[in-house]
């Protein structure tokens, strides 16, 4: 028993053991910031990889711009649109699958938007335990965007490449007017003319016709095939109701789905311009009649937006509408019951125009409108970045 | 004295436990150092890659706001920069009144407001979107502003919206060319910036290292990377063709090279000597905030 006690006084075994407790703590620290750095160089992968997404799917939301729902929606704070529905408590894959994305888009005004997009590296995303250790990118981007809507040289409010026959009690006029429904519409502007024809053509004025405007009628040679076609294509392509030439009567109206929200899937549903405050009354549809040589007749009732006629367009009895109209063919407008004007805006026209025939009474007006062409411009314009400044981190 | 003669040690006896426990504690000793140096070169490395990972997050980050043809960076070269950092973003809820001489007063939301605090500050430099005529963005500019007082609270006058909190600005405007100062030229709704004018580079601190900081006119410098190497930081600045240029209004992306070291010497594995570790990154960052149309880059079509 002495023996072993004897055996046991040497320090090798204590000596040992400290150094494995230092060794052991080198070692473990060593591990543990290695594990640390590790982790944070993963998370700046990641908050790099929630950088890319969150960019990707902001200049997404502008290149796949949404005229009908984002130029539509009312101005902040009244109103947003959620780029994923659901948002905020879900969220979409990305394009290209590295992460996840969700965010905002918001109305500053009638020209400008912000478009707000959080996204997510798809590794944390979908790793409720990386979550819960803090891991993972989170990054939230802003773009300003602003409208860019097509810049039609508008110099009167008949605009017409052939000659024109104005008579009846129709008006034409050049002097800017708002819709007196229409609120926010602002002071109005200098007058244009009142048509405004190619070189060579014959504007004849008859009977209690009264054309006005600065001047009322001007002979331009800077009237073109071009003056009328340079954005054509771009609008058709762009169009949101497409149909052929046909006799609509008085089908052109408002309509309203069950649970009555406005129903852009009807063809005849041009928007609510006399009632701008009801659920049609923010749709600006661009719309555009195919057939050309065809002719399409319109008796009523309303309409707002752009409009593109292939063919000839007639239009008769109260029929209204508001904001630009092209029409490829001629133009023949009689009578408007008791309302004001058959268009408000700006009406251009390729081919022959009669405005008014001589054997038709009433009130066929063609009235010029800033508000009513910028309105339709704005709600129709496609969504582009700033000019410049229009990118920024949110923090 | 037989009893005494039975427990001594002999000569031998501890010679050859003074050479053993010297052995031993000569490996343990080696054991030790080896990990400590171990622990120290790791950490340095860790401190390393922490310094070039912030470069490759604070640099680029500032860099991509920059909209280097309306100004904002007023000089640059291959080890410093001079410019516009972009701090708070508010959105107007009632424009000043155009045309105006003098101070003129607007309201900013409180809400959305990025930057960090609830709103601009008194002084604060302000980049203010001007909308010009509302149907092209072919003239659209910003008007430089710098805030006069301190912002009071008020309301938003929004319609249909209730009272929405704000914050009163009285600010100077600085109307450059381009400016419209017309009425509505500046719209319900616009964005407004604030930012500081800071200096990026390269400098040596008082401790006779080489960091890459931040300064203020006036000021002196601020580390925010380092330590690097004397060559620590170097700018390459090229325009929109990817050919350098040394015009600052001709910047329209930034090449970044950035060389740190470590704070202690290291001593390399098998080596000697102890020397400082080196490791770069290179990156190129796109300056976002150019602008995409207008003269004389062709019209806002």
């Amino acid at each position: 028993m002495k023996r072993i006690l004897r055996d046991e006084r040497g320090m090798a075994l204590a000596l040992a053991i400290v150094a494995l407790v230092i060794v052991g703590a080198l070692v473990a620290g060593a591990l543990f910031s290695g594990m640390q750095e590790q982790r944070a160089a993963e998370n700046s992968r990641r908050v790099l990889q929630a950088f890319g997404v969150a960019e990707e799917e902001a200049y997404d939301v502008i290149n796949q711009w949404n005229t009908q729902v984002y130029n539509g929606q009312k101005v902040y704070p009244l109103d947003s649109t959620a780029l994923v529905t659901g948002w905020p408590t879900t969220w979409a894959n990305s394009a290209n699958q590295t992460g996840v994305y969700g965010g905002y888009v918001y109305r500053l005004n009638g020209q400008q938007y912000l478009v707000d997009v959080t996204a997510r590296d798809l590794v944390s995303y979908g790793n409720a335990a990386l979550q819960q250790e803090g891991g993972g990118g989170r990054e939230r981007l802003g773009l300003l965007v602003r409208n860019k809507p097509f810049q039609f040289a508008i110099k009167a409010a008949l605009t017409t490449g052939n000659g024109d026959a104005v008579g009846g009690n129709s008006t034409i006029s050049g002097i800017d007017q708002s819709p007196t429904n229409w609120a926010g519409c602002g002071p109005t502007g200098n007058a244009v003319g009142g048509i405004r024809a190619a070189s060579g053509d014959v504007v004849t004025i008859s009977g209690s016709a009264h054309v006005t405007g600065n001047p009322p009628v001007i002979i331009d040679t800077s009237v073109h095939a071009s003056t009328f076609d340079t954005y054509y294509n771009l609008l058709v392509s762009m169009a949101n109701i497409t149909i052929p030439a046909t006799t609509f009567a008085t089908a052109i109206a408002p309509a309203l789905n069950a649970s009555g929200q406005c129903d852009r899937t009807v063809s005849t549903n041009w928007g609510d311009p006399l009632n701008p405050t009801l659920p049609c009354g923010n749709y600006f549809p661009i719309i555009h009649i195919t057939g050309t040589g065809a002719t399409t007749t319109i008796n009523g009732t309303e309409g707002q937006g752009i409009l593109l006629v292939d063919g000839t367009l007639a239009v008769q009895g109260g029929f209204q509408f508001y904001g630009i109209t092209i029409v490829k063919g001629s133009l023949k407008t009689a009578g408007a019951g008791t309302s004001p004007a058959h268009f408000w805006g700006a009406t251009m026209v390729q081919d022959s125009v009669q405005v008014g025939t001589n054997t038709l009474t009433g009130s066929a007006n063609l009235l010029y409108s800033t508000c009513t062409i910028q309105t339709a411009l704005n709600r129709t314009a496609p969504g582009v970045m700033m000019r410049s400044r229009g990118w920024v981190p949110l923090f | 004295m037989p009893a005494l003669k039975g427990r001594g040690f002999t000569l031998v006896e501890l010679l050859v436990a003074l050479v053993l426990l010297g052995i031993v504690s000569t490996a343990i000793y080696q054991a030790l150092t080896a990990n400590q140096r171990t622990f120290i070169a790791q950490t340095e490395r860790i401190g390393l890659q922490q310094n070039i990972r912030a470069a490759a997050n604070i640099l680029p980050g500032e860099f991509r706001l920059l909209d280097a043809a309306e100004g904002d960076i007023s000089a640059m070269s291959a080890t410093q920069i001079t410019m516009r950092a972009i701090r708070k973003l508010g959105f107007i809820c009632l424009p000043p009144t155009l045309p105006g001489i003098g101070n003129l007063a607007m309201t900013i939301r409180a809400q959305p407001f990025f930057g960090g605090t609830s709103t601009f500050a008194n002084n604060d430099s302000m980049l203010i979107f001007n909308e010009g005529d509302p149907t092209t963005r072919t003239d659209d500019s910003w008007i430089a502003a710098q805030v006069k007082a301190d912002p009071g609270a008020t309301t938003c006058p929004d319609s249909g919206g209730g009272l929405p909190p704000g914050y009163s600005v009285t600010i100077a405007p600085g109307w450059a060319a381009g400016n419209k100062n017309v009425a509505n030229a500046i719209t319900n709704g616009s964005p407004v910036f604030s930012f500081v004018s800071l200096n990026y580079g390269l400098f040596q601190w008082s401790d006779g290292r080489w960091y890459v900081g931040d300064s203020t006119a006036g000021q002196s410098w601020i580390p925010i990377i380092g330590p690097v190497t004397s060559t620590g930081l170097t700018l390459t600045y090229y325009d929109t063709l990817g050919v350098v240029t040394a015009t600052p209004a001709n910047v329209a992306s930034i090449g970044i090279v950035l060389r740190a070291q470590t704070s202690v010497p290291v001593r390399q594995e098998y080596a000697g000597t102890t020397t400082y570790q080196v490791d770069s990154v290179t990156t190129r960052v796109a300056l976002r905030n150019n602008p995409r149309c207008g003269p004389p880059l062709g019209p806002c079509t």
